[in-house]
């Protein structure tokens, strides 16, 4: 380990390299390599899976997963899952639907309320994990159930419709395609000086060793900022795309950066040896369950605003993909491992192949057995390249 | 002749004094009525049969049980509420038999959960401070000469023998009064917990009190300065191990035969 | 070890990129399939599980589309909305013309349309209301009248009296709201002056047949098996009634309807468990429905009179198709169209003895 030169605050810094990190990088790359392959064969199938129309529908479609499968990752790294955010989606759905229509509530008052009532049922299903002890399993189970009657009882089996066009263009809307440029711009900006700053010499002491997978991540990094200039260079960026963005930045900031995102990792690792070390488990897994309740009323709001209505019956199915394409992407039902990116691809990896059975004209069945399977050949894959511990 | 801090010519409070400790768990007394001291920069043993109240001891001594009567002051301060942040807080670490480490996460991180470094970044949100953890973590292992792969390594690809120096590290990185070991060869070959005791006879050049329990008595008596014997509770012998063998302390953990400082 | 390893992973991570890369770029390089340049008509099922969308709905669609040298493209969501929304969203990127669309959820088939008018697909109801005057069209039976002639035919019978049974299907969908809707307007004046006592109504999602059974049992035990009739808006969930009629022995003493006339509602029919089910002509709505969309399609008007008032002063121009009670007397007709690609004659009467059997059955079965 080489020492960098001091400049006050990096005294004897190292240069340091991690295995762990590289082949986590090697597994999204690896996954996004088969997103692109699947994305090229259904273009030669279809021959308009790849269009900007049907990139944006497609980046739209998966947006309500993404949400979910964000917030379950964290859950499932600190071995806990929640069943029951398919019912909660629904019971927010058609609570948002009653303040709106029914009730004449302003549309932000409604989204709070929800998203409130969201993260209440989150501390609810979470305080009966940590100070009841119910695994979260079971307590999620039976919110699968009993939320899901709340959306029945509280709709009247009814579905409520017509929330006006502000509440519309969450889930259907746009940026402005300038704004959207920039957006992408300055984002791909960021991205790249902080490349060059963790990886080579040109902006200060750098701190890591670059290797071949993190120019590999560069290139695809920038790559996909122009994929996102064609797609959306028009049309603008969808706001729901930007709101999977904002939380998935934002959890993976804090994964990295933040004390909670780390003591996730740890609870999952070894619940044990973080509360010796101080930290505050049932803290940290309730805060879990409000995060997961939270962003399943986002998900709701999104979802609700592209029917502009509320079904009752939404989502009943939605937490399969959930746990899916976060187990796709790298999460271990043994909790520990796991990143919102890579679940993040999962569900991108999913709703390609929904989509693109769908252009194809393949019966909906099919879909379904394709899904299970693609689920199965990714553990397995994962399986067999894992390097065991001594 | 008890070897006390004023007889050996320094008036130092000792890191650790232990006056008639007991711990009843309902009608089962597990410690009798204990009294120990440790001073500062002293490796001392405690050793003794399954049964004899090591682990219960050790314990409360950590914080994780509180006693039921009987007084324990670290480096002076007497231990009102029994807690294990109250141990932390005044400078007791131990290095548990399993580790207690997170396989999932790196070297460096592990070394400092739940003491995380932090600083303000761009936004002015506190946020960890990667760079001075990784520093103060290489600088703590080439202290302690210990050699280990990346920093970054996640935990579980090292070694047994690897992962013990971590555990150890990590006890040590904060200036602690007293670090207590239960059992840290106990999964290692001699051969490999060699370094291991090397390690720990360095810690009190820190001026690091070590309350060293193990059931292995040649690193016992390779590495501590004294050794209490512990037999149905309570100190059954004190010696120094200097004066003595593996045999003397067999027969003061059973009991039988002559012992030099029988204390029943 | 550990290099080896490393090493292996990296050697079958990059060949799993070089032989895909492989691969794509021969693909590519081979040359695109050369598409047909026909016009596309979309058509957004509800499901493939009830026998008329996928034999007489999809079927006739299908010919009359491709009479006119159209493609026809056909999707269903399995109930799912939201699944419909992207399905509609396929349909677009694909290039349709037109759609016709037969919304799960009527209310949720409202942003669907939305969604189409924008990327200017016309788009017409299909059997399911959808309230919004962006539609083109509506067509779909009329349900109301389903319902009224449902009633008249047990007020015929003389026994639209005592306690009565109402199973309704997928809430908020037309063909459940309009026929209970007219089940209520023309029994209210006989439960007011208590002649009729609904002892039971719940909506069903799905459609259930399970649900419906349930329903029944319960209405039964509640009601000491003391029931007249029921009226149900579809055969699947009347099927299910029937079962819940024969565990408790009355199968038979109990007036029930259906709707879709499906080869087992009929079975029940002869064997006198149901009493009759309305058979809408869809093959006919298929057809029709077909012709609109050829005409959306080439930039023609649909020139359509009548109206259907959806509420909230939303009016679709509407095209109601007729129905007809299907009953023992009239069978051997209706199974001479229908058999064998909607109906099955043969299961029909299996099991049946041949003296009950109405005239000209023998001939059918040959």
């Amino acid at each position: 380990m080489r020492s960098g030169t001091t400049t006050g605050s990096t005294v004897n810094a190292p240069i340091l390299y991690s295995r762990a990190v590289e082949a986590s990088g090697w597994r999204i790359l690896t996954l996004v390599v088969v997103t692109v392959a699947i994305w090229i064969g259904f273009h030669i199938w279809t021959g308009v899976f790849i269009s900007p129309r049907n990139l944006g529908n497609l980046a739209v479609q998966m947006s309500i997963t993404a949400l979910l499968t964000s917030g379950l990752t964290w859950l499932l790294v600190a071995r806990e899952i929640d069943l029951s955010v398919g019912s909660l989606q629904a019971a927010a759905a058609v609570v948002a639907f009653q303040l709106m229509v029914t009730y004449n509530w302003g549309v932000w008052e409604s989204i709070a309320a929800v998203i409130g009532l969201g993260m209440l049922v989150g501390a609810i299903q979470g305080a009966l994990r940590v100070f009841l002890r119910i695994p979260s399993f079971i307590v999620t189970l039976a919110g699968f159930s009993w939320l899901r009657g709340v959306g029945y009882v509280v709709s009247g089996s009814q579905t409520v419709a017509g929330a006006g066009d502000t509440f519309y263009e969450i889930g259907n809307g746009t940026l402005p395609a300038p704004i959207s440029l920039g957006i992408i711009a300055a984002i791909t900006g960021v991205g790249v000086i902080s490349w060059l700053r963790r990886y080579t010499p040109l902006l200060g002491v750098h701190t890591r060793s670059p290797r071949l997978i993190n120019m590999v991540l560069l290139a695809l990094g920038l790559g996909s900022a122009a994929l996102a200039v064609w797609v959306f260079g028009a049309s603008g960026l969808p706001y729901p795309l930007l709101i999977v963005a904002v939380v998935a930045f934002t959890m993976n900031y804090a994964a990295k950066h933040v004390s909670f995102g780390r003591y996730v990792y740890a609870v999952g690792g070894n619940p044990e040896s973080a509360r010796r070390a101080g930290i505050n488990v049932n803290a940290v897994v309730l805060s879990l369950f409000v995060l997961m309740g939270g962003l399943t009323a986002v998900s709701a709001i999104v979802q609700a605003s592209r029917l502009d209505s509320a079904p009752p019956n939404l989502g009943l199915f939605i937490v399969m993909d959930a746990i899916s394409a976060s187990i796709i992407g790298g999460t271990s039902l043994f909790g520990g491992t796991g990143t919102v990116p890579g679940a993040l691809i999962g569900a991108l990896m999913m709703a390609s192949i929904t989509n693109g059975l769908g252009l194809a004209g393949v019966n909906s069945f099919y879909q379904m057995i394709i899904t299970g399977i693609l689920l199965l050949v990714a553990v397995a894959i994962d399986m067999m390249t894992q390097r065991k511990p001594r | 002749m008890n070897t006390t801090a004023k007889a050996s010519g320094a008036a130092e409070t000792p890191a650790v004094l232990v006056k008639d400790l007991r711990k009843n768990y309902g009608a089962v007394e597990a410690t009798r009525g204990v009294d120990f001291y440790i001073n500062k920069g002293e490796i001392v043993g405690f050793v003794g049969d399954n049964g004899a109240g090591k682990s219960t001891l050790m314990k409360m001594i950590a914080g994780d049980v509180p006693p039921s009567s009987g007084s324990i002051a670290i480096n002076g301060h007497v231990v009102e509420n029994a807690s294990a942040s109250w141990a932390r807080d005044h400078g007791v670490e131990m290095v548990y038999q399993d580790l207690a480490l997170c396989d999932n996460i790196d070297i460096c991180s592990n070394i400092f959960l739940g003491r995380e470094i932090k600083r303000r970044n761009i936004l002015g949100m506190k946020c960890l401070s990667h760079d001075e953890m990784l520093a103060r973590a290489h600088e703590l292992l080439s202290m302690l000469d210990v050699r280990l792969p990346s920093l970054l390594e996640p935990v579980t690809a090292l070694s047994g023998g690897q992962r013990q120096m971590v555990a150890i590290a990590r006890s040590v990185a904060f200036q602690p009064q007293l670090v207590i070991m239960d059992e840290p060869t106990a999964a290692l070959s001699v051969t490999t917990g060699e370094p291991l005791l090397e390690l720990i006879r360095r810690l009190p050049s820190r001026g690091v009190a070590v309350m060293l329990v193990s059931h292995r008595l040649s690193d016992i008596l390779s590495t501590a300065d004294r050794i209490y014997v512990l037999r149905h509770g309570k100190i059954a012998a004190e010696v120094r191990s200097s004066e003595t063998t593996e045999t003397d302390l067999l027969h003061l953990m059973a009991g039988v035969g002559h012992s030099q400082k029988a204390l029943s | 070890m550990t290099e080896k390893t490393k090493s292996f992973e990296m050697n079958r991570r990059t060949l799993l990129g070089v032989g895909l890369g492989a691969t794509a770029a021969t693909l590519l390089g081979s040359g695109m399939p050369a598409r047909a340049e026909k016009i596309k008509i979309g058509f957004a099922l509800e499901t493939f599980q009830i026998p008329r969308w996928k034999y007489l709905d999809l079927a006739s669609f299908k010919k009359t589309v491709e009479a006119a040298d159209m493609e026809l493209i056909a999707v269903q969501p399995d109930f799912d909305a939201d699944k419909q929304l992207a399905q509609i969203q396929e349909l677009i990127t694909n290039g349709c013309k037109a759609i016709a669309l037969a919304a799960v959820v009527g209310k949720a088939g409202v942003s669907m349309v939305r969604a189409c008018k924008k990327a200017g697909v016309p788009v017409i109801a299909y059997n399911n209301l959808i309230p919004s005057a962006d539609v083109a069209a509506y067509l779909s039976r009329d349900s109301y009248k389903v319902g009224q002639m449902a009633v008249d035919a047990a007020k015929k019978a003389g026994v639209m009296k005592g306690n009565w049974i109402i199973v309704s299907g997928e809430p908020g969908v037309s063909i459940a709201e309009d026929q209970t809707k007219a089940y209520l307007d023309e029994l209210d004046p006989l439960i007011k002056d208590g002649t009729v006592k609904i002892v039971s109504h719940e909506y069903h999602q799905g459609w259930s047949a399970e649900g419906a059974r349930s329903q029944v049992e319960n209405a039964l035990t509640a009601n000491n098996d003391n029931i007249q009739g029921i009226l149900c808006n579809n055969d699947s969930m009347a099927l299910g009634c029937v079962g819940a009629l024969q565990k408790a022995r009355v199968a038979g003493k109990v007036f029930l309807n259906g709707l879709d006339a499906t080869t087992e509602a009929c079975h029940a029919i002869l064997k006198g468990e149901m009493t009759l089910s309305a058979f809408t002509q869809t093959d006919d709505m298929g057809r029709i429905g077909a012709e609109m969309c050829i005409k959306l399609a080439k930039g023609e008007s649909l020139g359509l009179t009548k109206t259907y008032d959806a509420g909230n002063r939303i009016v679709l121009p509407w095209y109601p198709i007729d129905s007809i009670n299907i009953v023992k007397d009239n069978m051997v007709p209706y199974l001479k169209k229908y058999n064998p690609f909607y109906v099955d004659a043969k299961a029909v009467f299996k099991g049946i003895p041949q003296d009950q059997w109405p005239q000209g059955a023998a001939e059918l079965l040959k």
